[in-house]
């Protein structure tokens, strides 16, 4: 086909295909513009006004001064450069609707033809992103005091061509590439920028001229620190910036159809999933499948609790890195919970936190226990009976949990010595063990209701989706509720014995809750 | 298949018939004048085959999943030796093994592991389980897809997975919705043998089938539900 011939079939194909939606009405169209500069009012210009003046207040922003060194920014931009193509394997920055898969990339056009529109829309998205959080530093400058304004207006155009280079590197990310290969040149880049820090500590500025994400970081200097160099980096940017352009067109033909169709078909049940409200199948959906292990020889005991604890460990294990982040998380909220005992840290707000975190730590080690509830309706080959089965799959997180927990409290009591150990201890594990309540009695929700989709109109609008979000968030908003009267609580002071009781008391009420759900999910 | 291990659900030969009687007297299930059954009657002794036969919507499924004990009948009433068929029963969860829809598993296992995990919760000692998994694999042609995880799996190879979790549980009777479906004809042929071990066994069997050849070769006798 010649290419005019190509533009008319993409042009058709096109046509065809926002037929079968149909044409938005000119009430849409108004509809849309409505809602989007509702929202600008409403959410994004006040939110980022608030940012702004946030950091601009003076001990804020020394603090950023003395933290965005040349160095520290690089690095930043680095690991975003690294980031991105690790979530281009997830959602790439190509993800057309799955028809248009199928009618248009799949046709003998060239991708770099038909995706072309897909990828510019999601390198806008990445570029729009990026220009705000710029936007939202420098305005903080600004507001701070006397700044070199061209040097602002240069950092800004540094960070949207920045920005356009990394989109391709997203791109990049999506292509195919084996998970192996990846990891190696991930690792690798890492261990570059730690050597190399490591033989030039003085010399920072080194690992700034390595890309253009490093020039960015030598703009934000200029802005401080006069323009001259500055504009030379912004310029030599966009040059490598448009000669990237080039190789846009290659990456865009070597995209696999697979590839596509399944992120597509992916991100679009997703996105169904999270209109109807349905955020835990949506969540289920985005789960990566098992990969390492197959060849383990793993051996159940006998006793049916014993194999039931032997599988949530093997579980836990296929996804390594998962099981290191609740790990760390762990350790660190337990670490946040007996820091909140530290009288000058006067942490409500944290006090508050400290459980909250604790609650999705929690949560990490509880993968068997959501398994077991997700399908405990569906005919079962297992000879323990549901209840059993359930009961069973709470040993791990438990254990888990109050191991990690424990230790990261314990590490903060050691380092204080003012702290009481075995109080903050007493109070993790019990929190720990409300918690691991909290946990099945979120697990045991089973599916929407689908009453909560009702609308229920009110003068201040539909507040259908306010039900859903209180139904999505219940078990989270028990847990604040918890831990806020805890925690004022302890600021009256009564006895430790008296706040213990009513924990367990919660936890008891929970408890009985948490059951009926389940029953309810055994038997419909 | 007979014999069950472990402690609370062993039992013998001569309690064996009188337990595993399955039957059903004018089980029917309405919704809202919405008949999804009509009264049927259903006798089942062990060691026999039973096909429930139907167009689309004539209440097969509703039938099964009655006899199973996942849904009590809105008339009428199932007994299993003399008991109630409910699913909260632990005798009646021990005794009737069914596969309708997708059945339990963990997503994160292999399929040997799955089945390894089954016989543990029946207290299968370790020695003995590995046997019984090789042979399970082995008999419904899934050996070399041991390591395999269930996503990794045709649409085939997964029905033939399900057959075999359900089929590797002790059980006095086994209830199978459309067991065939997605299945090439060697596959059927394993699905065929494994059925008839199962009945020679002692096991009771139901199973609904819109594949006529497959009910010509296993069944004993057969319930037409009819039209929807």
């Amino acid at each position: 086909m010649t290419v005019l011939q190509d533009r008319k079939y993409l042009a058709n194909t096109r046509a065809v295909l926002r037929g079968r939606t149909g044409r938005p009405t000119t009430t849409d169209n108004a509809y849309k513009i409505y809602e989007t500069v509702l929202v600008l009012l409403i959410v994004i210009i006040p939110s980022a006004r608030a940012v702004m003046v946030g950091l601009a207040v003076p001990e804020v922003a020394v603090a950023i001064a003395e933290s965005l060194t040349l160095t520290s920014m690089t690095l930043a931009l680095l690991v975003l450069a690294v980031a991105v193509v690790v979530l281009g394997r997830i959602r790439g920055p190509v993800v057309p609707p799955a028809a248009y898969i199928d009618l248009v990339v799949a046709s003998p056009l060239s991708r770099s033809v038909t995706l072309r529109r897909a990828y510019g829309r999601g390198r806008l998205a990445f570029v729009l992103l990026a220009l705000f959080g710029a936007a939202l530093l420098a305005g903080g400058a600004l507001l701070a005091g006397p700044i070199d304004m061209l040097g602002v207006g240069l950092f800004l155009v540094s960070a949207v061509l920045c920005a356009w280079q990394i989109a391709l590197l997203w791109l990049v990310g999506q292509l195919s590439l084996p998970a192996r290969r990846v990891t190696i040149a991930v690792l690798l880049t890492g261990l570059a920028v730690i050597v190399l820090l490591a033989a030039f500590p003085t010399t920072n500025s080194i690992i700034g001229w390595l890309g253009p994400w490093g020039w960015v970081a030598h703009v934000w200097q200029a802005t401080h620190e006069g323009v001259g160099l500055a504009t030379w980096l912004a310029l030599s940017a966009l040059i490598l910036g448009l000669g990237a352009t080039r190789w846009t067109a290659r990456l865009l033909d070597s995209l696999s159809h697979e590839d596509l169709q399944s992120q597509a078909q992916r991100w679009g049940t997703v996105a169904a999933l999270v209109v109807s409200g349905d955020v835990k199948s949506a969540m289920n959906k985005l789960k990566a499948y098992p990969k390492i292990g197959r060849r383990w020889q793993v051996t159940f005991p006998q006793s049916p609790a014993l194999a039931i604890v032997v599988r949530d460990l093997v579980g836990l294990a296929r996804f390594p890195v998962r099981a290191v982040f609740w790990a760390i998380m762990s350790v660190a909220s337990g670490a946040l919970l007996a820091y909140t005992f530290i009288p000058v840290s006067g942490g409500a707000l944290l006090a508050i936190a400290a459980p909250i975190l604790m609650y999705f730590a929690v949560g990490g080690w509880a993968e068997g226990l959501r398994f077991h509830a997700a399908t405990v309706g569906a005919s079962s080959p297992s000879g323990m009976s549901p209840a059993r089965q359930a009961l069973t799959h709470l040993i791990v997180p438990t254990i888990a949990a109050e191991i990690l927990i424990l230790s990261g409290t314990v590490l903060v009591a050691v380092l204080v010595p003012a702290l009481n150990i075995g109080t903050i201890a007493l109070w993790a594990t019990a929190l720990v063990a409300f918690l691991v309540v909290m946990q099945s009695f979120s697990a045991f929700k089973g599916m929407l209701p689908i009453e909560l989709l009702t609308p229920m109109p009110t003068p201040i609008g539909d507040l259908a989706p306010l039900n859903v979000a209180m139904w999505l968030a219940d078990a989270v908003t028990v847990v604040l509720l918890v831990a806020g009267v805890l925690t004022s609580l302890v600021i009256v002071a009564p006895s430790p014995v008296t706040l213990l009781v009513l924990l367990a008391g919660a936890g008891a009420l929970m408890a009985w809750w948490s059951w009926s759900r389940f029953r309810r999910l055994v038997r419909p | 298949m007979l014999k069950l291990s472990g402690r609370s659900n062993r039992i013998t030969e001569s309690k064996f018939s009188a337990e595993a009687h399955l039957e059903a007297r004018g089980v029917g299930r309405t919704i809202h004048d919405l008949v999804l059954l009509s009264p049927t009657d259903v006798t089942l002794t062990p060691g026999r085959c039973l096909a429930v036969l139907g167009q689309n919507g004539a209440g097969k499924t509703t039938l099964l999943r009655i006899l199973a004990g996942k849904q009590q009948p809105s008339e009428g009433e199932a007994t299993m030796g003399g008991r109630v068929i409910d699913e909260r029963d632990t005798f009646i969860r021990r005794s009737i093994a069914s596969l309708i829809g997708v059945p339990a598993f963990y997503p994160d296992l292999t399929v040997g592991e799955q089945l390894a995990l089954i016989n543990a919760t029946w207290g299968v000692p370790k020695g003995k389980s590995e046997t019984i998994v090789a042979s399970s694999l082995e008999s419904f042609g899934i050996a070399n897809l041991r390591q395999r995880f269930v996503h990794e799996l045709s649409s085939g190879q997964t029905q033939m997975f399900y057959l075999a979790a359900t089929f590797i549980r002790p059980s006095r009777v086994l209830i199978l919705d459309e067991p065939e479906q997605r299945l090439d004809p060697s596959r059927k042929d394993a699905l065929v043998e494994a059925v008839l071990r199962a009945q020679s066994g002692g096991a009771a069997i139901v199973f609904t089938s819109h594949d006529s050849s497959l009910v010509d070769r296993l069944a004993n006798a057969t319930v037409d539900l009819g039209a929807a």
